[in-house]
């Protein structure tokens, strides 16, 4: 198994172990994030197919990143 | 939420213009480059690196590569929207009664102000550069007699149209009182 340099010296990672907690923190966080967003754009934005065409992109692209950073993690 | 009066109707929403997020898109666009940029960099041998680091580099990029970058333009869509969030719901909501100003920093803190017209003393619209000129956007003061202070519209789209709706909307509501 590959593993990154014991820079902390504590412990060592795998390169795969790492990959995955960084795309779990991503996941997490952009989980976070859109919801505050949507939030703010559902109750400050005003309304208007604009808006609601925005978070379909939003939404569209960001699912889209997540499953490519999924799919060449396996 | 704004909340409106009885009856009350939007006239028209004033945002900033979008050429003040443009800085903030070439920066993402070039930020969306950089890892290309930098890895192209480190394996065509212009910077004089390690053998070691140079190996590195290429097991990296060769296995984690799209991982890696997903995973990084991911990070500057969410950055841009938080930043696009932040442009488009500073705004300036003109009713047939009063200006709403809603003043958004970042995404915890946000200042909403309210004038009604009677308070409306003078405006004037402040067009500075070549910029600004071209693409028609500027600054709108307004002197308000309540708030005792002037009321700044910053790089709001045609300020000029702006203006005359206030002002038009003021006078017919004079007119209306005085009736």
């Amino acid at each position: 198994m590959q593993t990154l340099p014991d820079i902390f010296g504590w412990f060592t990672f795998s390169g795969e172990a790492l990959a995955d907690l960084l795309f779990f923190v991503m996941a997490a966080f952009t989980a976070g994030v859109s919801l505050v967003l949507f939030f703010h754009w559902r109750r400050y934005g005003m309304g208007g197919s604009k808006l609601a065409f925005t978070e379909l992109i939003y939404l569209v692209v960001a699912v889209a990143l997540l499953a490519t950073a999924f799919f060449a993690l396996n | 939420m704004i909340q409106f009066e009885n009856g009350e109707k939007i006239v028209k929403i004033v945002r900033r213009h979008y050429f003040v997020i443009m800085p903030m898109v070439f920066l993402m666009v070039l930020l969306a480059l950089a890892p290309m940029i930098v890895i192209n960099l480190l394996s065509s041998g212009f910077l004089p690196l390690d053998e070691g680091i140079k190996n590195m580099v290429e097991v990296l990029v060769s296995k984690w590569k799209v991982f890696g970058y997903s995973l990084w333009l991911l990070l500057l869509w969410i950055l841009f929207f938080i930043e696009w969030t932040d442009y488009y719901l500073d705004l300036w909501v003109i009713t047939d009664r009063r200006i709403v100003d809603v003043d958004q920093r970042g995404f915890f803190h946000r200042e909403v102000t309210s004038f009604k017209f009677e308070q409306i003393q003078d405006i004037t619209v402040e067009t500075k550069g070549l910029v600004e000129t071209f693409f028609k956007f500027g600054t709108l003061h307004i002197q308000t007699a309540g708030h005792n202070r002037e009321i700044v519209i910053r790089d709001a789209h045609l300020p000029e149209d702006a203006r005359t709706l206030i002002l038009q909307l003021s006078e017919k509501l004079k007119s209306i009182s005085i009736q």
